[in-house]
């Protein structure tokens, strides 16, 4: 069978319809490139190849039978793709990367999983992750760091780091990933692909492990803006398990890409192209906005005045809300001990206590929350100006292993470009938009106000119609 | 707590215990150095200023949920206990607590 | 010297609702097999999400509007933080800063106002339960009963005695019958008792809220009223004796031992009780409209009191009979239907209610319609006087000399015979206990 390269779910579906390949034989064609190559780059924490081979062949039935229109009514047919194993999937384990749930296999499933199995998708299986996706590097996994495939010296960025890797290294053609403060867009863009970080509640976080209750947003990563958007409109939607799910209808995302947004205003915030930017990454973010301009794009430049107070706001709430999230971990109706719990996580554990501690609550907490307001509210102003912010995702390119894992406080300011749309709660789209010298892939974040995943995407898909750089992938 | 303030050996024990969280007598002064160096970083909150209203309620009728039964949720009791570490005549067994009345 | 008891009450409400405060799982949890009642957000799994019961926010809605309070247009809920085997979630999802109800009061019999400080709504707890295996002592979890609904009522420090508290426990127990909200049975647990009592210097019971006393303890396991009033009075005595002593009083926990009938001090807990409240992220902070709030005071249904009053009046029967008749919504609203049906056969509300009051049929196996032909019978049969009942009596008290004989022979059984005699001879219009009271008169 022809290698397979460059693969995307129209590409796939296209191939089926015309028997040029089996749903059977793409899949064993992954999973031989999984075994062949995982074993470098680690970003599979549980594989279910058997249950995907059973799969494939049920789908290969169905095709057989019902014709290959029946691939309109199941959107996601014979669609390889695996979860962040922070997913709840029934009967498989399910990890958050962590010795305290290493052995746990939970009973039900998380909505989004049971949305892509009705699809008719097929898993891979259960995906690293930094340890309770507390993690911006990959390097914090209970089960051993993932390698950035592009170099594996070097880190894949977290926390979604499996997700990133599996689909750059081609594993698959889409995983599941979550975004609490960048952990979709930091690894996509650290890996060269594309990633979807939707708006607070338009996608139920029921059955995922929590970290943040207030700003986990559970997104996607793929090669391409157009599969992105053909997977959201099957996982987003109200969820009436999830009280902060919105019930606000959900585009078809998809079918809708093409228009061009003409007299698009795209707004640069000026506290993002600071002086903390290493060069190469504004460069290439600069291009991109040259292309932008190019197609007709106003651009202008913005503020968002309380940037600097992110960092601070977001550590505060997160560790409140994650010391409370992690409190249920006490090894009784499932799991290891809290002896188990890994150094970053006790950090953060104790980090959310003393917030929220008698005596320290309102200097921590409820400030941070304060500040929260006008960080959102900074987007609100800056939207009635403009359409969509752009920006890139990391200060610096990807960095080697180890580099920032000596201290802390290194780590948490990659997240700088990151943490202030969580807190707005506001959809970012990120994609590829050049190299550095050494081939290591750069990212840049387009972000929307609520809701407007589908104008996102427009511009995303329309960059992409224009550029190559989510095309290249590396050479495993 | 002042700024570039250390936090004392005891408030990184009481905030441990608060949090279930079992420390080893080496570990505190590693956490008490790391937690002091991350609550100097996250302390700039204070010096934020500027207003914000807060956001209004949501209807209650959106958050609300009728009270239905569904029989769809709920598990067996072989699914409840299967991952308890020590289960016994399907109840949950932890050392013993003085009951708290 | 002469202490004056300061006594609040904290009562914590089972609602009987279908299904538990966050969950579809059953709300219905006494008796049932362990662990048989439970999904992943009632036992706490990785990825469960609680989503609030319409039923149980508006019963407890009800329950403000019953005891006069306001009912708060915005409300939330907030996680109260701490550890305990029996809370899966290592946290309980309950409301601090914006409860549903605030500041209402209960009148007691006496015209003494109690203020009603505050209801709020939250989830239950597991069950434990303890015992030994293998010679180790352990506790086992139960989580059928974490995560059912529960309103807790906190009354202001009004009461000056256990006499008062116990008033008014039991006034609330049937409100919330009357509201159809909870069982309240002490016994199964729908209905718990937690009184805060404090002592200070003083002869008046004049404004009581003034300079309240720096400690206040709390005591818990108390499983009756009886048991309420014998804490609540334990307590006074031993906390007035310790002044007395010179002795500082401070803040703590006790339980209630009914068994020796003295309160104990429970070990105290320095750390638990830095709860870290703060908003529950996982449930949207809500606003009720202002149609919503008012038809919840159309909704709710007729209180005791105002019941108990309206008997008085409409019906013109005595206080007393109309305090018996109101106890329970069931006697009220039978009586209510019989009192419909009795109008168009001519009986009257007051001949139903001496029915009901004095011969106390079981209304639970009968309709008020079989009420009503029961007592036209009676009526039909028509009446029999005194004189003629006697006249009857002598009768067979003469005719029947021999078990006469007999009875005033110490065999007391025999009267029987008699009161069927007259029974007989009356056609069963004889009152049977009238009669025997009667010939037992007669024959001494």
């Amino acid at each position: 069978m022809t290698v397979l390269q460059n693969l995307s779910i129209a590409k796939l579906q296209e191939g089926y319809k015309n028997k040029d390949f089996s749903v059977r034989e793409v899949v064993d064609f992954f999973i031989e490139r999984i075994e062949k190559h995982d074993n470098k780059i680690n970003s599979f924490t549980t594989t279910t190849f058997d249950q995907a081979r059973k799969l494939a062949n049920m789908a290969d039935e169905k095709i057989a039978k019902d014709g290959p229109d029946i691939i309109a009514g199941n959107p996601l047919l014979g669609i390889p793709l695996a979860y962040k194993d922070i997913y709840s999937t029934k009967g498989v384990k399910t990890t958050a990367s962590a010795r305290v749930l290493e052995n746990y296999v939970p009973s039900f499933s998380s909505t989004v999983v049971s949305r892509l199995e009705d699809a008719e998708a097929i898993s891979l299986g259960k995906l690293n992750c930094d340890a309770w996706a507390h993690g911006s590097s990959g390097e914090n996994s209970d089960f051993g760091p993932t390698k950035n495939p592009w170099n594996l010296e070097y880190v894949p960025g977290g926390s979604s780091s499996g997700s990133a890797a599996a689909v750059a290294s081609e594993f698959i053609i889409a995983a599941t990933a979550s975004d609490t403060g960048g952990s979709i867009r930091l690894p996509s863009s650290f890996c060269g692909v594309s990633g979807i970080k939707p708006t607070y509640g338009r996608v139920s976080r029921y059955g995922v492990v929590a970290m943040a209750s207030s700003l986990d947003s559970m997104g996607l990563i793929a090669s391409s803006v157009e599969d992105l958007a053909r997977i959201l409109e099957i996982t987003a939607g109200k969820d009436f398990k999830d009280a902060t799910s919105w019930d606000i209808e959900v585009a078809s995302y998809s079918k809708e890409l093409n228009e061009q947004v003409k007299e698009l205003r795209i707004g640069i915030p000026a506290e993002y192209f600071g002086k903390g930017l290493s060069g190469v990454v504004k460069e290439k973010v600069d291009d991109a906005i040259k292309k932008f301009e190019e197609q007709g794009a106003q651009i202008q430049e913005v503020s968002l005045p309380h940037s600097e107070y992110a960092i601070p706001a977001y550590y505060i709430i997160m560790a409140s809300e994650v010391s409370s999230n992690l409190a249920r971990y006490d090894g009784i109706r499932f799991g290891n001990g809290r002896d188990a719990f890994g150094e970053e996580t006790k950090r953060r554990i104790m980090l959310g206590t003393f917030s929220l501690s008698s005596g320290y609550k309102d200097e921590y907490y409820n400030k941070a929350q304060e500040v929260r307001r006008l960080i959102t509210k900074d987007f609100t102003d800056a939207f009635e100006k403009v359409d969509m912010l752009i920006a890139p995702v990391s200060p610096t390119p990807p960095f080697k292993l180890r580099e920032k894992t000596e201290d802390p406080l290194q780590m948490y300011l990659s997240d700088i470009l990151t943490v202030s749309v969580n807190l707005a709660g506001v959809p970012a789209l990120s994609l590829p938009c050049g190299f550095t010298q050494d081939e290591l892939p750069i990212g840049l974040q387009l972000i929307g106000p609520k809701f407007s995943e589908l104008k996102l995407f427009r511009a995303g898909y329309e960059y992409q119609q224009l550029t190559d750089w989510h095309k290249r992938k590396p050479q495993l | 707590m002042a700024v570039k303030d250390t936090l004392s050996e005891q408030s990184i024990a009481h905030v441990a215990r608060l949090a279930n969280l079992p420390l080893t007598i080496p570990e505190v002064p590693k956490y008490q150095e790391q937690l002091s160096g991350i609550i100097n970083l996250v302390k700039k909150v204070d010096e934020a200023s500027g207003s914000a209203t807060e956001e209004k309620g949501t209807n209650a009728d959106e958050v609300l949920r009728k009270d239905e039964p569904n029989s769809g949720t709920i598990l067996s009791v072989d699914e409840a206990v299967k991952n308890g570490k020590r289960v016994e005549n399907d109840l949950f067994v932890v050392p013993a607590v003085l009951e708290e009345v | 010297m002469k202490y004056q008891p300061i006594i609040g009450m904290e009562v914590h409400i089972e609602l009987r609702t279908k299904t538990k405060m966050f969950c579809a799982c059953p709300g219905f949890h006494f008796g049932t097999k362990p662990n048989t009642q439970t999904c992943p957000v009632c036992l706490g799994l990785p990825g469960a999400l609680p989503v609030p019961n319409a039923q149980a926010v508006e019963w407890t809605q009800f329950l403000g509007t019953a005891f006069g309070c306001t009912l708060a247009k915005f409300s939330r809920f907030d996680r109260k933080n701490y550890f305990y085997p029996d809370l899966p979630k290592g946290y309980q999802i309950s409301q601090y800063e914006y409860p549903l109800a605030t500041y209402g009061s209960w009148t007691n019999g006496e015209g003494k106002k109690i203020g009603i400080r505050r209801i709020h709504l939250e989830e239950d707890t597991g069950k434990l339960s303890h015992t030994t295996i293998n010679g180790e002592r352990v506790t086992l979890v139960d989580f059928n009963r974490s995560g059912v609904p529960l309103a807790e009522l906190v009354t202001e420090p009004d009461f000056s005695s256990s006499a008062e508290a116990k008033e008014f426990v039991q006034a609330l127990q049937q409100i919330v019958r009357y509201l159809e909200i909870s069982d309240a049975d002490m016994e199964k647990g729908s209905m718990r008792l937690e009184a805060n009592i404090s002592v200070r210097v003083g002869q008046t019971t004049n404004d009581i809220r003034q300079k309240l006393p720096d400690y206040r303890v709390e005591v818990k396991n108390i499983n009756s009223f009886r048991f309420l009033e014998s804490a609540i009075n334990y307590e006074i005595e031993r906390q007035s004796e310790a002044l007395e002593r010179g002795e500082k009083l401070v803040q703590e926990t006790r339980g209630y031992n009914e068994v020796k009938g003295i309160t104990f001090s429970q070990r105290q807990k320095e750390e638990a009780h830095d709860y870290r409240y703060f908003p529950e992220p996982d449930i949207p902070s809500f606003e009720f409209s202002d149609e919503i709030l008012k038809e919840i005071k159309s909704k709710l249904p007729e209180l005791p009191e105002s019941k108990r009053k309206r008997f008085e009046t409409e019906y013109k029967i005595s206080p007393s009979y109309s305090k018996i008749l109101t106890e329970t919504r069931e006697l009220a609203d039978f009586f209510e239907e019989a009192i419909k049906v009795g109008s168009v056969h001519g009986i009257s509300p007051a001949k139903l209610a001496n029915t009901l009051v004095n011969k106390k049929p079981n209304i639970s196996k009968m309709l008020p319609a079989e009420l009503i032909k029961l007592i036209k019978n009676a009526e039909e049969k028509g009446q029999i006087s005194d004189e003629e009942l006697e006249k009857v009596s002598l009768q067979s008290i003469e005719e029947n000399s021999d078990v006469v004989e007999s009875y005033k022979n110490g065999k007391e059984s025999v009267l029987q015979f008699l009161v069927g005699q007259v029974m007989r001879k009356t056609k069963g219009r004889a009152d049977p206990t009238k009669t025997a009271e009667l010939l037992k008169k007669l024959l001494s």
